[in-house]
């Protein structure tokens, strides 16, 4: 959007009574918490469905893809590989271009905790 | 000659130990702020467990990890939430230490380091950081 368009809808806004540009608030705020919900790959479910669907495939899933990246959307397995490339890249092949990416560990494993 | 462009450029103090940077996590309405050490020596990233319960998270309801450092093991519950760091907010797979005496707070690779590019140049103190953007 060019600078010159928000002024004027800054200045378009200035008009609005209290109760309008509370209106006009709410409708922004509303605006921006789908579309920072969208950029986070929490769409359609809600935020707390969607992580408890990733939680619930990872519990179930971790021994099989141990050691490698995967890319959920959801509780949807959309991508895998071993690196996170090869798992976004194929997510994205599918049409996820904000997938939930996570790198795999098995139950066994000891992973680095620190230097 | 090679040339990345980075959106954020921090000081930090080269007078500490650690390089820290300040972290939000988010969790539905809530959130908590502190700062974590960069540790590219940490497979996760790993908070104590005091700031997951802030977030009103159940950390034994995670997913257990064993991890390892030179002084011994530990366990950590790891968890779907959302991370900030300097600005730069994404969803990730967090672990919490399941002892509560734990201390150490560090961003480490994998939820973290494999989704940015990071620049830094200690002598002077500065850090870069970007969102990773194969574009």
């Amino acid at each position: 959007m060019s600078v010159k368009l928000l002024d004027s809808i800054k200045q378009q806004a200035n008009r609005l009574s209290p109760k309008e540009k509370n209106q006009l608030a709410n409708y922004l705020l509303q605006e921006t918490k789908i579309s920072v919900e969208k950029d986070l790959g929490l769409h359609g479910e809600t935020e707390e469905e969607t992580r408890a669907a990733r939680m619930k495939w990872l519990k179930a899933n971790s021994e099989q893809y141990a050691g490698m990246y995967v890319a959920l959307d959801g509780g949807k397995l959309v991508g895998a590989g071993k690196t996170i490339r090869e798992a976004d890249e194929q997510a994205k092949q599918k049409g996820v271009n904000k997938s939930f990416l996570v790198r795999v560990s098995s139950e066994n494993e000891i992973l680095s905790g620190g230097w | 000659m090679y040339k990345l462009n980075f959106e954020k450029l921090l000081a930090y103090n080269t007078g500490k130990v650690g390089i820290e940077l300040d972290v939000t996590l988010k969790l539905k309405d809530k959130s908590v702020n502190f700062t974590a050490k960069v540790d590219t020596g940490a497979a996760h990233c790993i908070f104590e467990r005091r700031f997951g319960e802030d977030l009103e998270l159940e950390i034994e309801n995670g997913i257990a990890r064993k991890f390892s450092t030179a002084t011994g093991t530990f366990s950590a519950y790891g968890h779907n939430l959302t991370i900030v760091t300097e600005g730069l907010e994404f969803d990730s797979y967090i672990f919490f230490y399941a002892d509560e005496n734990h201390k150490t707070n560090v961003l480490g690779r994998f939820g973290w380091l494999d989704r940015i590019i990071l620049g830094l140049v200690d002598y002077e103190g500065k850090i870069y950081l970007n969102y990773y953007d194969e574009k």
